[in-house]
């Protein structure tokens, strides 16, 4: 062949694997180019989950109740694991599981297998210090409740998927509740981040913090005095709530047994239940100041009216009502100081069936208060229409009618805010993570019920309770204070009767009287030896109140306190 | 006249070459650093959320620390103090419009001691 033939024959060859090159490129960069780059962006882009923050849950004072922070989570890519058993024996210690567990998790044909979920830091380090191959971390968030047990009911838990269990995790869980975005992220081949432009970023939200109307100091001195009152009596359960009677806030709500949220133990699950506003008691002579404002309200009787007390057993409609002590002759206000039974049965009467009602639905009972808590509920009012003939007579003294404790110390509240019945609150704003306010709650009137002349001179009838009625033990030294003792049979089931042995104790009251500032009530169920309110309920009362009165710094108003003023003492001022 | 021509264009197209290679190479230069400045950002953004973490566990811890429950123990366990009883308090009523700034709840609490020298405190 000749030399230019050969060279032609060359060229054209090059030509035409050029061309071969250039109709493939163009098949591959503008035909297919969708397909490619798809295969190409899976392999180096990376789809992650960004998870913020969950919100913060303060106390009113701004201290946190419930915050969140980073753990590492273990989990393992069983197909990447070569020596299952030799791996399962070096983690063993280190997560506190057996081998065998580790064993049998890895040894699953599943892709990724959790190992042990939120475990300590240094744990995590001490694991990754292993080079452990099919072992990898993922960072989480953990609650963490700072004060322990405090306000466990009402704060509540969150889940091991940070979802809201029980209290205000629960309730205000969409608020509180992290924002997760999904963010996409270019990586090179060792899977490291790169910052391009076609990387998605965004600004870290978190989701909001919840500021609570507890005051973790009254929180506080309420746990540790009902936790005493627990031990001391051996009751089933012990509630107390403390309420800011003019705004309707909770400042304390605990109840006894309770649950700590940091600890791992499945125990906790048996609590997560608020009984202060799910559970329904008899509230017994709690009741009665209920009917007596009814009936001050409707002029049906005046304080000196006198109720003939049978010495001590009627019988009404052939069924025995009883007082603990047997009197004769009573006025209206020692029927309530007293707490006669026969007394207020009678005086009750002369309501009748639907004022009786009208009255307790105003106060509260028989509806939802609004708290914002889980599991709340409305209680049991029968409606009039379902009354028997012996109804009206014992709900007069707080029998055949189911309270929760949370509606109870409203309507006491009610008495004390001079007849205006306010919404109980349990949040008072919510805050963005940066502290700025995104939505405030106002205390919120419901009605007023009654007159505040009727609450005022309810008001002296429950001084006078507590100053020589069955209330004795409430009272505190240089504070006036009004309140009601309660101390109800529970019915039993099993023989259809109301028990001889098993009680409802508690005691009811606000201070100072003059110018309450909060009402507070105590409930102990089925306390063991002595079961009256006024012997086991009302001392609990006064030991809360004398030291809620001093942190609020509330000076005492009674003169007594000032007789004996030493010398020394520096006034300041003008000293009284 | 023609050749000393030639050579001068020449002499462009080289420079011209050399510029462009020049600026080819800092652009990959430029694109490299890039890459580098995003792996030590991304290791300083690795550093600081682990910071945020060990921030965030031991503001953990000082709560632990810091609770009610653990003050009160070493209150009345390691420091010995009890809670003051109605006989060790005095109240003193203030007039609250001349002490405004000092209070707004109104009254001390005057508290002796045991040479008998009055120390108040604020409550």
């Amino acid at each position: 062949m000749p030399r230019k033939s050969r060279i032609i024959s060359s060229m054209l060859i090059v030509i035409f694997t050029l061309i071969v090159l250039e109709i493939r490129l163009y098949y591959i960069q503008v035909v297919s180019h969708r397909r490619y780059r798809r295969m190409a962006d899976k392999q180096s882009f990376s789809i992650g989950q960004t998870d913020f923050k969950r919100g913060t849950i303060y106390d009113r004072n701004g201290k946190e109740l419930a915050i969140e922070f980073e753990v590492s989570s273990v989990y393992a890519i069983p197909s990447l694991v070569s020596h299952r058993r030799g791996i399962a024996k070096k983690l063993a210690p280190l997560l506190h599981m057996s081998e065998k567990a580790i064993d049998k998790k890895l040894e699953t044909s599943n892709s990724f297998v959790w190992l042990r979920r939120k475990i300590d830091t240094e744990i995590a380090e001490k694991i990754k210090d292993l080079h452990l191959k099919g072992i990898k971390f993922v960072n989480e968030g953990k609650r963490f409740y700072p004060e322990n047990e405090l306000a466990s009911q009402v704060i509540g838990l969150a889940g091991l998927d940070n979802q809201g269990l029980s209290g205000i995790e629960n309730s205000f869980d969409r608020i509180l509740r992290r924002k997760t975005k999904k963010t996409v992220r270019r990586k090179d081949g060792f899977g490291r981040e790169l910052i391009a432009a076609d990387t998605t970023y965004q600004s870290e939200v978190s989701g909001c913090g919840v500021v609570t109307t507890i005051d973790r100091v009254i929180q506080y001195i309420a746990e540790v005095e009902l936790r005493k009152a627990y031990d001391n009596t051996k009751a089933k359960l012990a509630t107390i709530i403390v309420q800011d009677c003019k705004t309707g806030e909770i400042l304390a709500l605990a109840n006894f047994p309770s649950f700590n949220g940091n600890s791992s133990s499945s125990e906790k699950c048996k609590y997560l239940k608020n009984p202060a506003v799910s559970s329904i008691f008899e509230p017994g002579s709690t009741f009665k100041p209920i009917v007596a404002a009814a009936l001050l309200e409707e002029n049906l009787v005046t304080l000196e009216d006198r109720f003939y007390c049978e010495g001590g057993v009627y019988l009404f409609n052939g069924i025995p009502i009883r007082d603990h002590e047997g009197e004769d002759w009573l006025t209206f206000v020692q029927v309530l100081e007293k707490s006669s039974n026969i007394g207020m049965a009678k005086a009750g009467q002369m309501l009748g069936k639907n004022k009786l009602y009208q009255y307790a639905r105003d106060f509260g009972f028989g509806n939802f208060t609004g708290i914002r808590l889980p599991g709340e509920t409305p209680g049991i009012l029968k409606k009039p229409k379902d009354w028997s003939e012996i109804s009206l007579s014992r709900l007069s003294f707080g029998q055949g009618v189911g309270v929760t404790a949370i509606q109870l110390i409203s309507a006491f509240s009610c008495l004390a805010n001079g007849g205006v019945l306010m919404e109980p609150m349990i949040v008072k704003r919510f805050v963005d993570p940066g502290g700025k306010v995104v939505k405030e709650f106002q205390p919120c009137p419901v009605r007023r019920v009654i007159s505040h002349k009727t609450a005022k001179t309810l008001t002296n009838i429950l001084c006078g309770i507590v100053k020589k009625g069955t209330g004795k033990e409430a009272r505190i030294m240089g504070y006036k204070v009004a309140g009601k003792t309660g101390t109800a049979q529970k019915f039993d089931p099993a023989t259809g009767k109301y028990s001889d042995t098993n009680y409802i104790a508690s005691f009811i009251g606000y201070l100072p009287a003059e110018q309450p500032k909060v009402t507070i009530l105590v409930v102990l169920d089925e306390p063991q030896g002595f079961y009256w309110g006024g012997s086991v309920a009302a001392p609990v009362f006064a030991r809360v109140g004398v030291k809620i009165m001093r942190y609020l710094g509330i000076p005492p108003d009674s003169q007594e306190m000032f007789k004996n003023l030493p010398p020394e003492a520096v006034c300041v001022g003008s000293p009284l | 006249m023609r050749i000393e021509k030639k050579r001068r264009y020449k002499k462009y197209y080289l420079l011209l070459f050399i510029g462009g290679l020049l600026i080819f190479l800092f652009y990959v230069w430029e694109c490299a650093e890039v890459i580098t400045l995003s792996y030590r950002l991304n290791e300083l953004k690795r550093k600081l959320i682990s910071l945020e973490n060990k921030n965030r566990n031991l503001k953990a811890n000082l709560h632990n620390y810091t609770n009610l429950a653990n003050v009160n123990r070493i209150a009345r366990e390691e420091r010995k103090m009890v809670f003051p009883q109605n006989e060790n308090i005095c109240f003193l009523k203030i007039n609250v419009k001349e002490n405004r700034a000092s209070s707004d709840k109104g009254f001390f609490i005057a508290r002796e001691d045991s040479r008998g020298a009055s120390k108040k405190s604020h409550y």
